[in-house]
């Protein structure tokens, strides 16, 4: 179990919709989540390094990408974080509609901690999020 | 050959021979260069035919010559019949020589000579005149030209083709390396000096793409091979050379090479296309589907039956589109993603037959394997699939009253292997045994059989890539849908 009460989230989605699921899923968990919603890969660098009108941003505990994203992609935000000695042990789920085995490999081999398809229903979208938190807020051990 | 057989006959020296006979021999030898450069054998039996005739020509005269030589009464007229002989002349001149006045002996002899001679000669014309013309018909046809560069004599010949390509007229110069030289294409000139110079230098044949220009600046592509005949000796005595205007074959060469640039293009927008779909259509769609689970959740108790009824409809509407979207991706993606190797279809079968476990313990399906299946060349997913979607079909079209009894048979048809999947389903029309194929062509009403209409698609295109082909067999009480697959070549082991 991790020793932290809350956990800070980064979901870094373009799609409000998208990003709604994801909020409501993590409302009814069982772990307690702050989500922060950035919409492209601009700004989740400058909330990942407390830039411009995001001075106060919490050091997230995972952050949660999706790869379709408006200017640079989420491979490269990905890429980004990893070459970031300060960001680089941050755990990174690629969460995304792409179930192409090009998107999956590159990801992983960018750094992603996981890579997750975006579930049609919303009964298996709210259990993905859900194990996804299971598994990093409660079964790994996450960097202090 | 045929300046050897005068020789012996007139005891001329060689070179003046051939100077002699030289129309006809360079007919015969370009004819012979020409055939033995580009292949084409067509006329080699005349010049065979020609070149006998002449040795039979030059034999009867020498005879003749050696037989008055020999004779013994050397009068005055026969010796000039004699200095006719030793002349360097052609048949016709050969021949006015010989044509004396008076009807003694000798007179007749020398006019029946001449006959004799204005006879081959009539002969030797026409045959010249045939294979000239034989050579510049070949030309024509296959768009070519021939020169033959004699080394020892300094002196070339070149064919009506070979003028006509570089848009000369013969006559009108006097052919040679240099002038040859002068048509080629500036840029291009070290190229073919390059050409000369390999050949010259021993070794085969060898060709080589260049440019020419022609008089009135027309810019074309040939190509051009040289070959060395040397003597016994070993020194080079002649050059034989062909040309050939390739604009036409680069042309579409180069058309080609836009075609399949084109066809890459097309490949990669189709890809990016079916990325988009994967993508872009479903996002949407999901958010869709989502909400409308969330806001059912939320109304719960507050929905009326015709509200729910709506609710339902909605749900359908984004599961169907969802499939469409999904199956309409796997049809495009067949072939693109594949890697084809040994596969073997049982086991493609089995694996079919796990993924639809459920469906054949629902249905009480019997499948039945009623021959040994083959090893093939294929992509393992895509034959997995191929199976999945047969079965899967022999099963949903089942008859309300009878369990579905699944037989999958093979047969050696020679090239190929025979596959066959029978069911005792409903069985398909032979009306409809073409329109099954297509892509979203449905025969039963959705809530008779759902699906969208891709399956067959998708398994004719799998078999259609692997070089199979498959249709609906007629059948009685179920459906037989038969393919072929192409048997694996024999693999050569590699040291």
């Amino acid at each position: 179990m991790s020793d932290k009460d809350s956990h800070d989230v980064l979901l870094v989605e373009d799609d409000p919709g998208d990003a709604g699921l994801v909020r409501i899923a993590m409302r009814r968990s069982r772990h307690a989540t702050r989500l922060h919603h950035v919409k492209d890969g601009v700004e989740a660098m400058a909330f990942l390094r407390r830039g411009a009108g995001h001075a106060q941003a919490p050091r997230p505990d995972l952050v949660l990408l999706d790869l379709n994203l408006p200017g640079c992609s989420g491979h490269e935000v990905l890429e980004e974080i990893r070459a970031d000695s300060l960001l680089r042990c941050i755990p990174v789920v690629i969460l995304s509609t792409s179930g192409a085995e090009r998107d999956i490999k590159k990801a992983y081999t960018l750094g992603a901690s996981g890579y997750v398809s975006k579930p049609m229903d919303v009964d298996a979208f709210t259990r993905a999020i859900h194990s996804i938190e299971d598994f990093w807020f409660g079964t790994a051990r996450l960097p202090g | 050959m045929i300046g050897r057989v005068v020789i012996s006959a007139t005891g001329r020296n060689e070179l003046t021979d051939r100077l002699v006979v030289s129309g006809g021999a360079v007919g015969a030898s370009l004819a012979f260069v020409a055939a033995a450069l580009t292949g084409g054998g067509v006329w080699i039996a005349d010049g065979a035919a020609g070149t006998l005739s002449l040795l039979v020509a030059g034999s009867t005269l020498g005879g003749l010559v050696a037989g008055m030589m020999l004779g013994g009464r050397i009068g005055r007229r026969l010796s000039r019949l004699a200095v006719a002989a030793q002349s360097r002349t052609g048949f016709h001149d050969a021949a006015a020589a010989f044509r004396l006045e008076g009807e003694d002996a000798a007179g007749r002899l020398g006019r029946s000579v001449a006959e004799l001679l204005d006879h081959l000669g009539a002969g030797y014309d026409e045959m010249e005149r045939h294979s000239r013309d034989l050579v510049n018909n070949a030309e024509r046809v296959a768009q070519l030209g021939s020169a033959c560069r004699d080394l020892i004599a300094d002196r070339s010949e070149w064919s009506e083709g070979f003028h006509a390509i570089l848009g000369l007229t013969p006559g009108q110069c006097q052919p040679s390396p240099e002038v040859f030289l002068d048509c080629v294409h500036p840029a291009d000139r070290d190229k073919v000096w390059e050409l000369w110079s390999m050949v010259l230098a021993g070794g085969a044949a060898k060709g080589t793409d260049f440019r020419v220009v022609r008089p009135d600046g027309e810019i074309r592509t040939l190509y051009g091979r040289s070959e060395v005949v040397r003597a016994s000796s070993g020194q080079p005595i002649r050059i034989n050379s062909t040309i050939q205007d390739i604009g036409e074959r680069k042309r579409l060469e180069d058309e080609l090479d836009g075609l399949i640039r084109e066809l890459w293009r097309s490949n990669e927008e189709l890809e990016q296309f079916a990325y988009v779909a994967s993508h872009d259509l479903r996002q949407p769609l999901r958010v869709v589907g989502s909400y409308v689970s969330l806001m059912e959740e939320d109304l719960q108790g507050h929905l009326t039956g015709e509200t729910e009824e709506y609710m339902a409809f909605v749900r359908d509407g984004v599961r169907r589109m969802d499939r469409l979207i999904t199956d309409l991706l796997t049809y495009s993606r067949v072939g693109r993603t594949s890697a084809d190797r040994p596969v073997s279809i049982a086991d493609s079968l089995g694996a079919a037959m796990a993924d639809l476990q459920f469906e054949i313990e629902d249905a009480g399906a019997v499948i039945r394997i009623l021959d040994p299946l083959p090893t093939v060349m294929g992509d393992e997913s895509e034959m997995e699939r191929l199976f999945q979607n047969l079965l899967g079909n022999a099963i949903k079209y089942r008859r309300p009253d009878r369990s579905p009894d699944i037989r999958v048979a093979c047969a050696d048809l020679g090239g190929a292997w025979g596959i066959s999947v029978a069911d005792n389903g409903i069985g398909i029309p032979p009306e409809h045994a073409e329109r099954v194929f297509g892509i979203f062509q449905r025969l039963h009403a959705r809530d008779e059989f759902e699906g969208t209409g891709v399956g067959l698609a998708i398994v004719k295109k799998i078999v259609e890539r692997h070089g199979g082909s498959i249709r609906v067999q007629p059948a009685e009480g179920g459906a037989v849908l038969a393919l072929t697959w192409p048997k694996m070549r024999p693999v050569v082991e590699e040291n």
